[in-house]
């Protein structure tokens, strides 16, 4: 990709990147304070996050992991 | 009138702190923005792919992207993020069934149609927010950067999407009073729509169910016209209200 294109393509890099940031940040501080999951431990769900770190990740914690408090 | 805006005030408070909102809300942004993102690197992705077609002896030429490329992409990536919803809020009456937190507000007076209610409401404007918040994003990202004008009755065939969406919900509601977890619930959501996809092969009955509005991806393109999906939005409004009226019968009469 020249560099023509990557700033053609930035307005919608930056913001796609920002979200999912966000998204595993909350995730695993979620996740790293946190002692009980409902299903599942901590090594876990951080490989499950990292791995879907795109958005299926940090679903999949919330709903299949998350302790309901 | 005050138990139920205060129910649905609880509803929210619930949705912020337990990070649903949150995640709803980035989920259906990252669907929007990436519509067209796609469409945007579609040419670039075709150039790469065409030194190794040309030894396959297949010629790729110009790739033309316009904003129906993008409207395309949003209808394929709709299904996902009505998955994610599904999955996200199957279990919102039944995980308070199972920690048995309505039995104190019950046992109060709170007549129980109002649980159910409650919950319809958050899910409707959830669903209503996160949806336009897709349907925005890609709509001004295509006018920006393309033109929106190519496209035929946008609007009507984003709301069939949308009314698609608001019968899931009546769904998850009935489910809710018929099952007891979240499981159940999320399954038999996804049951039912699979039968009416299924019987939708039959070509007469086809525009009579709720499945026939996901054709309406098609209009954009200038395929098939808004009178086409007349009978489904009806039968879809009738079948969402029968749902919600099904369900507070059966939850009034469930063993909480």
């Amino acid at each position: 990709m020249t560099v023509e294109q990557i700033k053609e393509v930035l307005p919608f890099l930056i913001p796609i990147i920002v979200a999912e940031v966000i998204l595993l940040a909350v995730t695993l501080r979620h996740i790293l304070t946190h002692e009980n999951y409902k299903r599942g431990n901590r090594i876990l769900w951080i490989v499950v996050t990292l791995v879907g770190m795109q958005f299926w990740g940090p679903i999949l914690y919330f709903v299949f992991g998350k302790e309901d408090e | 009138m005050r138990q139920l805006t205060t129910f649905i005030q609880k509803e929210f408070m619930e949705v912020c702190r337990n990070n649903k909102l949150m995640i709803c809300t980035i989920v259906f942004f990252l669907l929007g923005i990436m519509n067209p993102a796609i469409a945007k690197l579609t040419p670039w992705l075709f150039e790469k792919l065409s030194s190794s077609y040309e030894d396959m002896g297949i010629i790729l030429t110009d790739v033309k992207v316009n904003a129906l490329t993008s409207w395309e992409q949003f209808y394929k990536n709709l299904p996902i993020g009505m998955v994610v919803f599904v999955l996200m809020f199957s279990s919102i009456v039944a995980s308070e069934l199972e920690r048995g937190t309505l039995i104190n507000i019950l046992t109060k007076g709170m007549a129980r149609w109002k649980i159910l209610a409650s919950k319809g409401i958050l899910l409707l404007v959830m669903w209503t927010g996160c949806y336009f918040l897709t349907y925005g994003i890609t709509y001004v990202y295509n006018d920006i950067y393309w033109d929106n004008a190519i496209g035929k009755n946008l609007f009507f065939s984003a709301l069939c999407m949308y009314l698609l969406g608001v019968w899931l919900i009546s769904l998850i509601l009935l489910m809710s009073a018929l099952a007891n977890h979240g499981t159940g619930v999320a399954l038999g959501t996804s049951v039912v729509f699979l039968i009416c996809y299924l019987i939708s092969v039959i070509p007469n009955v086809e525009k009579y169910l709720p499945t026939k509005l996901m054709e309406c991806s098609q209009i954009p393109f200038g395929r098939g016209t808004p009178d086409d999906f007349t009978y489904a939005i009806v039968i879809i409004i009738l079948w969402s209200l029968m749902d919600v009226m099904i369900g507070i019968l059966v939850f009034n009469k469930k063993n909480i």
